[in-house]
């Protein structure tokens, strides 16, 4: 399947991943160049740390390519790399749980704190998704952040579609009563 | 109000128009005669809006340059990988030297504590079993486990058996410690390394 790197932008996922298993190391670069932007988003914002968070999506696109020969074009390329994806992610999540346990939890470099980027609202949500437990945290980002669909998340995470759903109701729900009594404060401050 | 609870179960898939019909419209009726599933939908509304609003964090611009050039080297085969992640690894090394430091300060404190213990008591005999014990000390190769069972320099302890797993709350239980005044890390690693000091005793876990 010789394509040249022009013809390769037309192609879909599925078909950059048919042409990176024939060895065409440029389809592994137009598929980076594809998801980078929302696969670190999403593991930036379970992960709350940027360095990690760009080590987590390089060995994503490492392990693509080591395992290019066991994607199965059936599938959807971007359920398959969301899923290695969130695996790391899962794995360190739980790494930084048990650190935390110990007291040694590493920083968490907040990129944009009161003010900035998303605001003092968005910062005040940073911090009520970060104290949710990690099942919740991570199908709320999924869903909320990185808008993925249901099935979509169920799919990534290996979990059924009604217990992907009653996760995000309820983690919207701890969001909602963490963050009522905030909100309502920083209205009355913006209004006085 | 009647039926909160169900509405609240169902409010993620009312909110994403995701329910049927009938369905869809018993809830809005709700909303409309329930403040309090009223005030949960507005601020929903709300938290859904701003999640919408964060900004889209980027990664590096060298990445995909850092990934081409590992698949480039490594072609057909790029080792796996068992590695930390820098920012836990910058931590690997604080742990031992901060574990290292409490425990010189521990003896020290503790050794200022026994001598004063020795001289008011005056009892030699308690002197020479210390000595004895110390000379059973057993210096671990391994990662070892200590069970304290009094907190008392005098009395030797009893020692676990090598399959024996204990949790940090019996281990602590046992020792008497006012454990949830200590850190975790001090819990953890401190406390069993002094106390295992000052009644001479460990134990070897296999790995
Ligand atoms: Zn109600």
């Amino acid at each position: 399947m010789a394509t040249n790197d022009m013809g390769l932008e037309q192609l879909s996922d599925r078909q950059l991943m048919l042409e990176l298993q024939d060895g065409n190391q440029a389809a592994l670069e137009l598929l980076l160049s594809r998801y980078k932007s929302k696969l670190f988003n999403t593991i930036y914002r379970l992960i709350q740390d940027r360095e990690t968070a760009q080590d987590i999506l390089q060995e994503t696109f490492l392990r693509v390519y080591r395992e290019r020969k066991s994607y199965n074009p059936v599938y959807c390329f971007s359920t398959w790399v969301y899923t290695i994806a969130l695996n790391l992610t899962k794995n360190e999540m739980k790494r930084r749980t048990r650190w935390r346990f110990f007291g040694l939890a590493p920083s968490e470099n907040h990129s944009h704190p009161v003010g900035n980027g998303g605001g003092h609202l968005g910062y005040l949500l940073e911090q009520a998704i970060n104290k949710l437990p990690d099942r919740y945290k991570i199908v709320l980002v999924l869903r909320d952040i990185s808008q993925l669909s249901y099935e979509e998340i169920a799919q990534s995470l290996r979990l059924p579609l009604g217990t992907v759903k009653s996760r995000v109701n309820r983690a919207r729900l701890m969001l909602q009563q963490t963050l009522k009594p905030k909100l309502e404060n920083y209205e009355r401050l913006w209004k006085s | 109000m009647r039926g909160c609870g169900r509405v609240k179960k169902l409010i993620s898939c009312y909110l994403e128009k995701d329910l049927d019909p009938g369905l869809q419209q018993e809830i809005a009726e709700h909303i409309k005669f329930c403040s309090e599933c009223y005030e949960t939908e507005k601020t929903l509304k709300r938290i859904s809006a701003i999640a919408r609003d964060l900004p889209e964090e980027e990664p590096s611009f060298d990445l995909a340059e850092k990934v081409m050039e590992k698949v480039g080297f490594a072609n057909e085969s790029i080792p796996r990988t068992t590695r930390v992640f820098p920012a836990i690894r910058r931590w690997v090394w604080a742990m031992p030297a901060t574990a290292a430091l409490v425990v010189l300060l521990f003896l020290i404190d503790t050794r200022l504590n026994r001598d004063s213990v020795q001289l008011m008591d005056q009892q030699e005999q308690s002197i020479s079993q210390q000595n004895t014990l110390q000379d059973q000390t057993v210096i671990p190769e391994g990662p070892v486990e200590f069970v304290i069972d009094n907190w008392n320099p005098g009395t030797r302890s009893q020692v676990a058996s090598s399959n024996q797993s204990l949790s940090d709350s019996q281990m602590l239980g046992s020792a008497g410690w006012p454990a949830d005044s200590l850190p975790a890390s001090f819990r953890m690693y401190v406390m069993p390394v002094a106390q295992n000091q000052m009644t001479g005793t460990t134990t070897r876990r296999p790995y």
